[in-house]
């Protein structure tokens, strides 16, 4: 009788502790969501064509004069530095001014980083339906003197998605890529 | 054996029921914290792109928030708390309630998750409103735009 009172318990136990340890996530429904754009190749992707891989997603445009350049290599040195284990993430540039930044424009902008790095663009619906997804902010500044050469204000932000394609968490601006590179590999070690 | 059987099923039930009613409690784990300090737009602060305080600041932190771009709390330490969610509002980020509190020192109580240095917190409840105390506008120009 003890025995069985000890079995009982013991599934009890087990039965509460599996379903704690799959407790969901409270930030993996808070950024993120389905995409449809368009590669620098013309192919259309989605955030569904990448199964068994990581998503490491930044937002910024191709005209950016300091940020962008700056957090696009940082992520490049981050990735070298994760060696092999960096063919388990597929790197995102999407762009958040595709009025200027069409296909061919933004994949000669992400080839000067890393060749794994695709840029993806869209239209402006496309754009500001991913923008939304992932809550970007972004302010056009248009100058009175020469329209044409507007910037935009934007975050800067990495966020990396896991291999459910939820979001895990989020590396911001100003972070060295050593520190980068060990944040993505502790999240590479538990998936 | 008819009767161990039904002691199963009553374990097995009753064992769901706690897991249920556990979750239900605490949807989002944390540790239960008090934070005080201005509202304001995550990416114009912490990325410091401009002038992103109190009044002078005021316009733009209402069209980030209306536009569901993260809002924080910033304390008197120069802290941010990511405001992920406010009340029973799962939906915070885009929420009505913040465009007409920006900018305010708000005092709230809430759970707060830490994840790679970034500090995410679900407000349970704002205790204290004090409402627009930062007025920088008299010695700072309007941001982004000017007046």
């Amino acid at each position: 009788m003890i025995s069985r009172r000890l079995l009982l318990a013991a599934c009890c136990a087990g039965f509460v502790g599996a379903v704690r340890a799959q407790a969901p996530d409270p930030l993996a429904d808070r950024f993120g969501g389905p995409f449809s754009l368009t590669s620098q190749n013309g192919r259309r992707v989605t955030d569904r064509d990448f199964p068994g891989r990581f998503l490491l997603i930044y937002f910024g445009y191709t005209h950016c004069p300091d940020v962008c350049p700056v957090d696009l290599l940082v992520m490049s040195q981050a990735l070298e530095k994760l060696g092999s284990e960096a063919e388990r993430i597929q790197p995102l540039f999407i762009t958040v001014d595709p009025e200027r930044d069409t296909p061919s424009v933004v994949g000669d902008y992400v080839s000067s980083f890393s060749p794994r790095l695709l840029g993806l663009t869209g239209s402006s619906v496309e754009i500001d339906a991913a923008v939304r997804a992932y809550k970007v902010h972004r302010v056009k500044y248009i100058p009175a003197n020469d329209p044409q050469n507007y910037g935009i204000d934007h975050s800067s932000l990495n966020y990396l998605m896991g291999l459910d394609g939820k979001f895990r968490t989020l590396i911001p601006h100003n972070t060295p890529p050593e520190r980068m590179a060990a944040i993505i590999a502790s999240y590479l070690a538990k998936e | 054996m008819i009767r161990h059987g039904f002691g199963w099923v009553v374990a097995a039930l009753l064992n769901a029921a706690f897991v249920q009613s556990s979750f239900a409690q605490n949807p989002a784990p944390g540790a239960r914290v008090q934070i005080k300090g201005e509202l304001v737009d995550t990416w114009c602060s912490v990325t410091g792109i401009m002038f992103s305080a109190g009044t002078a600041h005021h316009q733009c932190a209402v069209w980030c928030a209306a536009g569901g771009i993260p809002v924080s709390i910033k304390t008197a330490a120069g802290e941010y708390y990511m405001v992920l969610r406010i009340g029973e509002d799962d939906n915070s980020v885009a929420d009505k309630s913040f465009v007409k509190i920006q900018s305010h020192e708000v005092n709230v109580d809430g759970e707060l998750i830490e994840r790679d240095g970034v500090k995410y917190l679900f407000v349970s409840k704002v205790l204290d409103d004090e409402g627009v105390v930062d007025l920088t506008h008299e010695q700072n120009p309007i941001s982004p735009f000017g007046e």
